[in-house]
């Protein structure tokens, strides 16, 4: 080479010519047409071109092989986790999106407090026409709960922000039924050990799943805990948190030792098979991810709804959608009237962020008709 | 199209410099090749936008035709160049001002109990405010006899090229005309482009974008606390620079890879011992052109000092309106130009003249630290809020606990503390980048490369000034 200038071109060029070459070369390789020709398929409108841009992009064997690698090197050199995720102490991590919707003044187009709460108010008298009783769980956001791993600030310190203040006073001016999670948790943390959240997952423990069983079977009025027709049996596992796979890189995930969990899973005990819905239930629980986790994942039946129906002493109905319980699962109900049939009580869980980020907000949704 | 996006780094840039280079070395095939790559480059946002341009560029050139004809009559001329002003800022008026005009007619006919006109909604087409100015700079030059008219692909081609073409430099077509006829491709020349593409890159990707998301959280947040909003305001500033400097480096580094030589936009603005000094070093382009198409034919300071305090105000506000149809950059202007009347009243010197250096800078940095707050707050009670948090006077909040995690990462802070280092490094990159040596090749080519990979972890970030 000549001159640094001759160099620096080459170098610059070649670091421009090589990632589409190398991609070019691939997908002849696999008898493919190169993707950059996309372009010329579609008329050339805004949509199809930003549309085009993303698959050039998410397409990208240099970016799918190099990404994972970059976002480790942030991960364990700057404890930079991206966009979504927040690295807390001793391994914890935080959903960065539900600590935003804390922080941060809504966007145009996000729900407000008031907005959950007269859907609430909405639906509560709607089921107050068939006699049935309605009970609102928010579930704690993690870091409001455990916010000293993730800041410096005093130990067992907790956060009940002004949204979340605002809605749980709301409530209690318009006399809806509520199960005060946080205080539950606040007292929790002071006197048990245990953890109430998953270091690596935006969830709540098998530990904060219990409790918070125990509080709705409280509120419900089942004081005592039957033991006649449900047992339970300890199953251990090992899995990464919904956090670690947020993040999309391999290479973080086989950095990061899959956290150890110890579940209570419920089971009959008359045929020994894990516990089920009953859809004739008189409790219907519906819910998001919270009512999810153990229960419709690894290992099963260990999650809230199962817990609850424990104490219950007899099966309920639910309705689980993930970040879909402000309005997609009253929707979903108004598709299921027999769910309703017998129903005396429902239960109805969102966590705490879906004040703002609740999928399609929060809509008055018409219970479906009673015939 | 935005230039730290993987289809212009890997696609469109190679393949327009492919066929540049390809075709004949002369600028009439090369102009008309980087015309259509340019409009390919700005339809990219939204294909309707060509003709808009097209519409700017063709009314604007043949305005000049009939200022320049040779039996045009003094009053046939001036009658042109109204016709080009008002037809131009017209259209810019319309898209950008029109919505604000309407919410603040809205207001007033609230206040008199009548109902509301309907709102139109309008797309604000990206780069408009910067094309119209090279459109008019074109056409008062041409009035004024300081350049000559071109042909036609030739101007559009300035008015197009895709350098410049959204967010500056404000390039006067009198300063690449002569490029434009005629310009010379060395490897030495291509190199310093290069050498700025990747110094302006490497601003917008490493510094300016994670100071962004501080900047956001800062000033979304419902009550910050103190430190918070001082911090917020601080990555602010310093993201408007590195992301606005960066994008300027990028523009003038590829106009060298073409032949062009853009002016500097940047002089180390930060490093400003007063508002008049920060003056000619922030946003050069737009500040001479202000000056010299705006400002002088007001009368300049060549009148009572009144009317001069009087062209300072009238041309600020002006110039804060240019960047946002909103009160809030109304207010920025006034800011800076009550600032600079005063530096005036006391003989274009600083009201803390006296201070040591550092401190001279440092009461400039904190005045325009301040100033800030009006251009990125969203409404004039949002910035007052901000004031108040700056200030002490905000409300405590619970969630201000979590904030503190999202401003005083780990990473933010190094981030934070490299710019700072930066902005007072003596030699800018416009110098830095004029001559190359071994050991600043071995350093920009693994740091292009770096860059290019932390760029593939990053969601794509369009640059500030896209949406002025």
């Amino acid at each position: 080479m000549k001159t640094p200038s001759h160099f620096l071109i080459t170098i610059f060029l070649a670091l421009l010519l090589s990632v589409p070459l190398i991609q070019t070369a691939t997908e002849a390789s696999h008898g493919k047409w190169p993707g950059a020709l996309e372009v010329f398929q579609y008329w050339p409108n805004p949509a199809n071109l930003h549309a085009f841009e993303r698959h050039l992009q998410d397409d990208s064997l240099t970016i799918q092989t190099l990404r994972p690698w970059i976002q480790a090197t942030q991960y364990f050199a700057l404890r930079d986790a991206g966009q979504q995720v927040l690295i807390g102490k001793n391994g914890w991590l935080f959903y960065q999106p539900g600590i935003s919707a804390a922080t941060q003044r809504p966007h145009r187009g996000e729900s407000t407090t008031a907005d959950a709460l007269a859907a609430a108010i909405h639906f509560r008298d709607a089921l107050a026409t068939r006699g049935i009783r309605l009970i609102i769980m928010p579930a704690p956001n993690k870091e409001s709960i455990y916010p000293d791993q993730l800041v410096s600030c005093e130990p067992q310190q907790h956060i009940l922000d002004e949204q979340m203040r605002a809605f749980l006073d709301g409530c209690a001016k318009a006399n809806l039924e509520t199960v005060d999670l946080f205080s539950v948790y606040r007292e929790a943390r002071r006197n048990s050990p245990d953890l109430l959240y998953l270091k690596q997952d935006s969830h709540w423990s098998p530990f904060g799943v219990e409790l918070a069983a125990q509080a709705v079977a409280l509120r419900i009025g089942a004081s005592v805990p039957t033991t006649g027709l449900y047992g339970h049996r300890i199953v251990s596992l090992t899995r990464h948190g919904d956090l670690v796979h947020i993040l999309r890189s391999p290479v973080i995930e086989a950095q990061l030792a899959p956290e150890s969990i110890t579940t209570t899973q419920i089971y009959r005990t008359d045929t020994g098979g894990s516990y089920t819905d009953d859809t004739g239930s008189d409790v219907l629980v519906l819910g998001d991810s919270f009512l999810r986790i153990f229960e419709q994942d690894e290992p099963g039946s260990a999650g809230f709804i199962a817990h609850l129906a424990q104490r219950l002493g007899h099966p309920v109905a639910s309705i689980v959608n993930d970040g879909g319980a402000s309005t997609l699962v009253r929707q979903e109900l108004s598709r299921h009237p027999q769910l309703l049939a017998k129903t005396k009580v429902v239960v109805w869980e969102f966590v705490e962020r879906d004040l703002r980020l609740g999928t399609e907000g929060w809509q008055m949704i018409p219970l479906p008709s009673s015939h | 199209m935005v230039f730290t996006t993987y289809i212009f780094v890997f696609y469109f840039l190679p393949l327009v410099l492919a066929g540049y280079y390809a075709l004949p070395p002369s600028t009439t095939w090369r102009n008309a090749w980087l015309l259509v790559t340019s409009y390919i480059f700005y339809g990219w946002w939204n294909p309707w936008f060509i003709l808009l341009m097209l519409g700017i560029t063709t009314i604007n050139y043949l305005c000049s035709l009939l200022i320049a004809r040779p039996d045009a009559t003094a009053r046939q001329r001036r009658w042109s160049l109204t016709a080009a002003v008002v037809l131009s800022l017209g259209t810019l008026c319309f898209f950008k001002y029109f919505g604000f005009f309407q919410v603040n007619l809205n207001h007033v006919l609230t206040l008199f109990g009548t109902n509301d006109t309907r709102m139109l909604d309008i797309v604000l087409p990206i780069g408009i405010s910067f094309y119209t100015l090279h459109a008019l700079s074109y056409v008062v030059d041409v009035y004024r006899g300081t350049t000559h008219v071109a042909r036609f692909t030739d101007f559009a081609c300035y008015i197009a090229l895709f350098p410049q073409s959204v967010a500056g430099p404000i390039i006067r077509y009198n300063t690449v005309a002569h490029d434009l006829r005629t310009r010379s491709h060395t490897p030495s020349r291509f190199a310093s482009g290069v050498t700025l593409f990747i110094l302006g890159f490497t601003k917008k990707v490493l510094l300016a974008n994670p100071l962004g998301s501080v900047a956001d959280a800062a000033f979304g947040a419902h009550s910050p606390d103190t430190a918070a909003a001082w911090f917020g305001v601080l990555a602010y500033a310093l993201q408007i620079y590195f992301d606005f400097c960066g994008y300027s480096d990028m523009a003038v580094g590829l106009g060298r890879m073409f032949g062009f030589e853009f002016m500097k936009n940047f002089d180390a603005p930060y490093q400003a011992e007063s508002i008049t000094d920060f003056w000619h070093r922030w946003h050069i382009s737009l500040s001479t052109f202000l000056r010299d198409y705006l400002y002088i034919p007001l009368g300049g300071n060549r009148c009572t000092p009144a009317r001069n305090y009087a062209n300072i105000a009238v041309v600020m506000l002006l110039g804060g309106l240019w960047h946002g149809a909103n009160w809030t950059f109304i207010v920025w202007g006034a800011w800076h130009g009550a600032l600079l009347i005063s530096e005036r009243l006391a003989g274009r010197k600083p009201l803390y003249q006296r201070l040591p250096r550092p401190l001279r800078i440092a009461c400039t940095f904190i005045l325009v630290l301040c100033s800030w707050v009006w251009f990125r707050a969203e409404s004039l009670p949002d910035a007052l809020s901000y004031f108040h948090a700056m200030f002490g006077c905000a409300g405590k909040s619970d969630a201000n606990i979590l904030l503190a995690a999202q401003l005083y990462g780990p990473d933010k802070l190094a981030v934070l503390a490299v710019a700072m280092i930066l902005l007072f490094v003596r030699r800018q990159a416009h110098e830095w980048s004029e001559t190359l040596t071994w050991p600043k090749v071995l350093l920009l080519s693994p740091t292009f490369a770096f860059v290019l990979l932390v760029m593939f972890s990053q969601a794509s970030i369009p640059f500030l000034y896209f949406r002025f």
